[in-house]
């Protein structure tokens, strides 16, 4: 008993020890490319809420955003030695490849199936209260802020991972157009993000 | 390019959400290596959107904590973590009176409060004395590495007047003089490089012997069938070409051996090499 509590308290204390220091991004990089255990406890601490809930705005469903978010997790640690700082800053690195993995999930049989039956099964208002909460936060909040046609196509191209050529089809309007309406919606995004 | 049209044009947005085209990408990354405004506008909206992101984010179920760091780092930490987040369930199924079960808890709480302070002073003497060598051997490596940039400095500055010297040689209007050893001295040598326009005059040792302490070459030049001094010759600098005076005609060279900082008339009985131009 007495040695469990020994082992567990060293381990708490290390969690602690790791979490409680703060890094800059470049010593935090440093570290996770060291494969540091404790640069891996402060970066889930940091930022998983952050990638939940852009996982949670693309997938909308709560089970399967934990599964995405543990492939996010493996996969920024295994990758994490192709990160490029010149090309942009770790967490918009992060925060791709947690787009990507959710619009991958989103896309997948099983989660169209389950999620098919699911909102068969669940009541109406379940389902409402769930989509209402994301759309109140993160970068959703900010997209609702556009002009309805710029945010079905920021709905389309960035929530859903339609590429234009696709858009272009489902909206059945120019390829030319789709791309100067998605610049145009971009635009105004950064001014509402200013 | 304009470049202030460019950064307004949606291209930063588009790079940065991942909505670019493959070709897009390319342009935007070989752009930011050429024009650092592009970047400072590319990290602007980098760190907005990461600060709505963080703004909003919404904390995942405690539970995926433990499981994601198993699934990602592959380490045992989270598994006793884990266990011991299960023990206290276990202790419900326990028929044990509610009252023990509580000063159990206690008695482990204190048990671990005490453990805990004494693991992490052990673990602070720990830190502060790796963290006290890691200082010092950083100290070292500042100080090796300042010695290396001296030292590559002086190299640079050596190399440059070897180079500087042999540019002179070179020169096609560089006329060459031998000075072979003289009888008392058959196997010295020396060479005078004898700049025909600015008549500057550079010695080169093939072979002198080394001179006694307290002594040291001179290098003359016969004007007008008189020695006049031509500078003396500075051993210790192990210089393949040495610069000496400056010569307006001369009709030979020749070096004597004398007391160190030179003589006013060269010691006819000391002389080491000589040659007529």
């Amino acid at each position: 008993m007495l040695r469990r509590s020994f082992f567990v308290n060293i381990v708490s204390l290390s969690t602690l020890l790791s979490i409680k220091q703060t890094y800059t991004e470049a010593e935090l990089i440093t570290l996770l490319k060291q494969r540091n255990n404790g640069s891996y406890n402060y970066l889930y601490e940091h930022y998983s809420g952050a990638l939940y809930s852009i996982i949670l705005q693309i997938v909308q469903n709560e089970s399967a955003a934990g599964d995405v978010l543990q492939e996010v997790f493996v996969n920024i640690w295994k990758k994490i030695e192709s990160y490029d700082e010149t090309k942009g800053r770790l967490f918009t690195w992060m925060l791709n490849i947690a787009r990507n993995a959710a619009i991958d999930m989103v896309r997948s049989k099983t989660y169209r199936n389950s999620h098919r039956s699911e909102s068969l099964d669940s009541s109406a208002d379940n389902l409402q209260s769930i989509q209402l909460e994301v759309d109140n936060i993160g970068l959703r909040k900010i997209v609702d802020k556009l002009k309805p046609e710029q945010r079905s196509l920021i709905e389309l191209a960035y929530f859903k991972g339609y590429t234009h050529e696709e858009i272009a089809e489902i909206e059945s309007i120019p390829l030319g157009t789709v791309k100067t309406r998605i610049r145009a919606a971009l635009q105004q995004l950064r001014t509402f993000l200013k | 390019m304009n470049i202030q049209e460019y950064i307004q044009s949606g291209i930063i947005e588009s790079y940065v959400l991942g909505l670019a085209s493959e070709e897009e990408r390319l342009e935007f990354e070989s752009v930011c290596a050429t024009y650092p405004e592009v970047v400072k506008a590319r990290e602007a909206f980098e760190l907005s959107l990461e600060h709505i992101a963080m703004s909003d984010a919404v904390t995942p179920p405690a539970y995926l904590k433990d499981k994601i760091r198993n699934a990602a780092t592959g380490e045992r930490n989270g598994e006793y973590m884990a266990s011991y987040s299960y023990t206290e369930n276990e202790y419900e199924d326990e028929d044990q009176p509610l009252i023990i079960r509580k000063l159990f808890s206690l008695r482990s709480a204190a048990a671990a409060a005490i453990i805990l302070l004494g693991a992490s002073t052990l673990l602070n003497f720990y830190f502060y004395k790796e963290n006290k060598k890691l200082v010092k051997a950083f100290n070292d490596l500042s100080i090796q590495q300042n010695q290396l940039v001296n030292n590559n400095q002086s190299m640079q500055a050596k190399l440059q007047d070897y180079e500087a010297n042999f540019e002179h040689i070179r020169n096609p209007r560089m006329k060459a003089v031998k000075l072979p050893g003289v009888s008392a001295n058959p196997s010295s040598m020396c060479t005078v490089y004898w700049d025909t326009q600015t008549k500057d005059v550079y010695l080169m040792v093939n072979n002198l012997p080394k001179p006694a302490p307290g002594m040291q070459y001179q290098l003359w030049a016969m004007v007008d069938g008189k020695p006049v001094d031509a500078g003396m010759l500075d051993m210790d600098k192990d210089n393949m070409v040495v610069k000496m005076k400056n010569i307006p005609s001369a009709t030979a060279f020749a070096v004597t051996l004398e007391k160190k900082g030179g003589s006013p008339t060269p010691d006819m009985n000391a002389m080491f090499v000589m040659g007529t131009i």
